[in-house]
């Protein structure tokens, strides 16, 4: 059985320029990549590597200029299909605050099953069900606008989840979380994965995010540099850092430590993974 | 300070008032202006001003939280009502200048002043009581027989409900941005009204491009949620009229047609 | 050594008197010395947005004082448009407050309210453009067409061009990717080297706190739960992490490999504490290339 849930085929992007005369920028210039059913892959790069254009392709908000890109089997640049491609694949963007539709907490989670014209008896079972996911039920009758960053972000991936998607792109959800939304957020993507058995792409700056995922995509300059585990991947240390980007802190330590000459593992990519190896090194001293 | 602007803010609650139907709630409030400005007398005033104050009983709502919301209103109050004391003719009591104070001037400034009052306090009942988004849905509802000539009942019902949604996160951003410009120097209280104008296109302009910033996300995220206009949309919540919605009609149709009745007795 | 900014018994109470009424702040006291970096941390509704506010006279106190050099920074307009010049708050995403036609009037905006001549405006522009690499050929563009790290630079040129003693930066590095972060904190110690000014840095981010900062408090609940040297305040792992805030990953380690009895000296916060302390185990025979 084939498990590949999206595949981007060649992919080329470019926003068209004001000025009729400039040569449009590729943001995206041949990008292939293919993810699999219930795989969570984060997406590293930096701001304009074009990351975010990449994600806004996966559920048709933008189209390919050349190239293809198939979700669950349709091609996105069929309009008809549109409706069924967003509804499988759901959005968690940046800005909680530019998400929220509604002033009520229950009532803005159930925009997405109103749009897609489910029965209300169905639609109540949903909201119910998204907010008791993301930890949010008891707030259900609350505005949104007097709720933490964090809870606000948390309305945002109930209101995604009601659709019941197959799929979930989180555009950097965490950029503007305290730690603490942040580790609610995270816990809800590891709910998600485990849980309810989504394909999860998070792209992320956080590389302790990325860390989490079972594979790592690297984007520079519209395209892919960098594909693999995590823990392949944050060996690159030198590499990465030519990329603007960094390692987790655990695994920049022995890396650090290996160049000073001392035989440690580089990929640590937990806190108790790094305390292991360093204690069977230094036993004893 | 811009917080503490509280129109159009819903109080979440779960009283009577609230749970009425939007509907039943926005053609109340139309038959209680109607009656309003059909008083024309302390009796028919008294009448008008129970229904409000039993309203607000029912509903729960501070009357603090009431008073707060007539603040900004509080300049057109008392300008209308030394208008209506000075123009009324009448039998003077008072002279001073070219001002006459009549025992009907008196009279008018008070209804006047009361009128107002009871307008916005009535209207706000509504806001208060009722999400924005069963505000605009009961709107929507009874301005459907207006699609038929081709009036856009949704996208303006839409429209509207996004602008209610953005409003409180405009004005913390309002408030926000006012403060950086200040702690870059900024003064927006010294100065003639040209110099104030001025000095607010610090706060303006970057308002005006987060405003635009925070709609154009705002429809992708829609978008990307399946918004594609109201086709086919099915709701939550759907409005259906109960018991209460016909009882509570019922006592609006009363008191307007007791004011009626009142002002044909000539009181 | 005297603080150049002493805050003392300070309260704020919003919305008083409604049902809204929320105590941000209570019985604060605080000192910022000259010179010093100090970080400032706390989880969401700790008070801190309230406190750093307090620091230039954005909002006045319910009670208690906040004093610039010895005077009550509150006591008349004069010395509040003072404490403007004295005291340069940068808010969080200030990029978003940027509205002049080009990059170079932006920046001036500071200097230009406060009220100095058009030489020394132009001076200090481009010393607050050079602080934060803004380079000669993006001073005459419009800041909307800048890229996010750049107009993050030129938001905070905009108040280091007003030469503040202290400067108080909200979240400085918030929504950047990695380099852009380090461009910014690099901005941020240039500033603090050449000039002395005292720094005042609100994050989240303990392991950024942990790097540069001489001096931490901890705000919770509208208190400093904790203040001290990093090591003090690193030393209380269980207490921070009970109140919600992560610890530096390096405190992390050091505290499991000591349940795993490798116990390192002192107390370690950053990759080269850990590095050194590792090394000082070895029995320093691995000289750092």
């Amino acid at each position: 059985m084939d498990n590949t849930v999206i595949k981007i085929d060649d992919l080329t992007f470019f926003y068209t320029p004001d000025d009729e005369d400039a040569a449009p920028q590729d943001v995206l210039s041949g990008v292939s990549l293919e993810i699999e059913k219930g795989s969570f892959v984060a997406v590293l790069g930096h701001n304009g590597s074009g990351k975010s254009t990449l994600a806004r392709h996966l559920n048709a908000l933008l189209l390919p200029k050349g190239g293809s890109v198939t979700v669950f089997g349709m091609d996105t640049r069929d309009e008809a299909l549109m409706l069924e491609i967003r509804r499988r694949v759901g959005m968690v963007f940046q800005n909680p605050d530019n998400q929220i539709v509604s002033n009520v907490v229950e009532e803005d989670v159930a925009f997405a099953p109103e749009n897609l014209g489910v029965p209300t008896p169905e639609i109540r079972q949903r909201v119910d069900e998204a907010l008791k996911t993301v930890g949010m039920y008891q707030y259900r009758t609350h505005a949104p606008h007097l709720l933490s960053g964090g809870q606000k972000q948390r309305i945002a991936i109930a209101g995604v989840l009601a659709m019941r998607p197959k799929c979930v792109v989180f555009d950097e959800p965490t950029a503007m979380l305290d730690p603490q939304g942040r580790r609610d957020v995270m816990k809800i993507i590891g709910r998600m994965k485990n849980e309810l058995g989504s394909t999860v792409i998070l792209i992320t700056h956080h590389m302790e995010e990325a860390a989490l995922a079972d594979r790592v995509v690297v984007m520079s300059d519209g395209q892919i540099v960098m594909d693999g585990p995590p823990r392949q991947i944050f060996t690159r240390v030198e590499e990465l850092e030519a990329l603007g980007l960094t390692v987790p802190g655990t695994v920049k330590l022995m890396w650090e430590l290996r160049k000073r000459g001392l035989d440690v593992p580089l990929s640590t990519l937990t806190v108790d993974e790094c305390a292991q190896a360093l204690a069977a090194r230094f036993a004893g001293k | 300070m811009l917080r503490d602007i509280t129109l159009g803010q819903y109080f979440p609650g779960t009283t009577v008032v609230h749970r009425l139907d939007p509907r039943t709630k926005i053609l109340m409030v139309v038959l209680y202006i109607a009656a309003l400005f059909n008083a024309k007398n302390w009796i028919s005033y008294a009448v008008v001003l129970a229904f409000l104050v039993f309203a607000i009983a029912v509903s729960r709502i501070r009357l603090s939280a009431m008073l707060r919301g007539l603040k900004p209103v509080v300049f057109i109050v008392v300008l209308t009502s030394l208008l209506n004391l000075f123009y009324a003719r009448g039998e003077p009591i008072a002279h001073w200048w070219i001002f006459t104070i009549t025992r009907e001037g008196i009279k008018a400034a008070i209804l006047m002043a009361a009128r107002l009052i009871m307008l916005v306090m009535g209207t706000f009942m509504l806001t208060y009581t009722t999400s924005p988004i069963m505000l605009t849905y009961g709107l929507e509802l009874l301005m459907n027989p207006l699609k038929k000539l081709k009036v856009p009942v949704h996208e303006l019902a839409m429209m509207m409900s996004m602008a209610l949604r953005l409003i409180p996160t405009l004005i913390e951003e309002t408030d926000k941005i006012m403060s950086a410009q200040k702690a870059r120097g900024a003064e927006f209280d010294t100065g003639n009204l040209i110099e104030k104008a001025k000095a607010m296109l610090p706060v303006l302009v970057p308002l005006f491009l987060s405003s635009f910033r925070r709609a154009d996300e705002l429809a992708t995220a829609m978008e990307a949620r399946c918004y594609h206009g109201g086709e086919g949309r099915t709701r939550l919540n759907v409005l259906k009229f109960a018991q209460r919605d016909y009882l509570a009609f019922a006592a609006g149709l009363l008191l307007l047609a007791a004011v009626i009745a009142l002002k044909g007795f000539g009181l | 050594m005297e603080p150049i900014l002493k805050i003392e018994k300070l309260s704020h109470v919003y919305s008083p008197g409604t049902p809204f009424e929320t105590a941000a702040l209570r019985d604060v006291d605080l000192e910022i010395y000259k010179g010093e970096i100090l970080g400032v941390i706390g989880h969401t509704g700790s008070g801190k947005s309230t406190l750093i506010q307090h620091l230039n006279a954005l909002i006045k106190p319910t009670s208690g004082r906040v004093l610039l050099d010895g005077h009550d920074i509150n006591a008349s307009k004069q010395s509040i448009r003072e404490v403007r010049g004295r005291v340069g708050l940068v808010f969080q995403y200030p990029e978003y407050q940027l509205f002049e036609e080009t990059v170079k009037k932006d920046i001036a905006f500071g200097p230009k309210n406060m009220k100095l001549p058009p030489e020394e405006i132009e001076r200090r522009v481009m010393k607050a453009a050079r602080f934060c690499g803004v380079g000669e050929e993006l001073l005459d563009r419009a800041p909307f067409d800048l890229s996010g790290g750049q107009k993050r630079r030129v938001a905070i040129a905009g108040v280091i061009a007003m030469l503040p003693e202290v400067l108080v930066l909200d979240e400085p590095m918030a929504g950047l990717d990695p380099r852009g972060r380090e461009e910014i904190m690099e901005n941020i110690l240039a500033y603090h080297d050449e000039t002395g000014a005292a720094i005042v840095i609100v994050t989240h981010s303990m392991e950024e706190a942990a790097r540069h900062a001489s001096r931490m408090a901890v705000l919770e609940h509208g208190t400093v739960a904790l203040s001290g040297t990093p090591e003090e305040v690193f030393s209380h792992g269980e207490e921070l992490r009970r109140m919600g805030l992560a610890t530096p990953v390096m405190t992390d380690v050091a505290d499991k490999l000591c349940k795993l009895g490798v116990k390192l000296p002192g107390t370690v916060y950053t990759v080269e504490q850990m590095v050194n302390a590792l090394l000082a185990l070895e029995g320093g025979r691995h000289d750092a290339p």
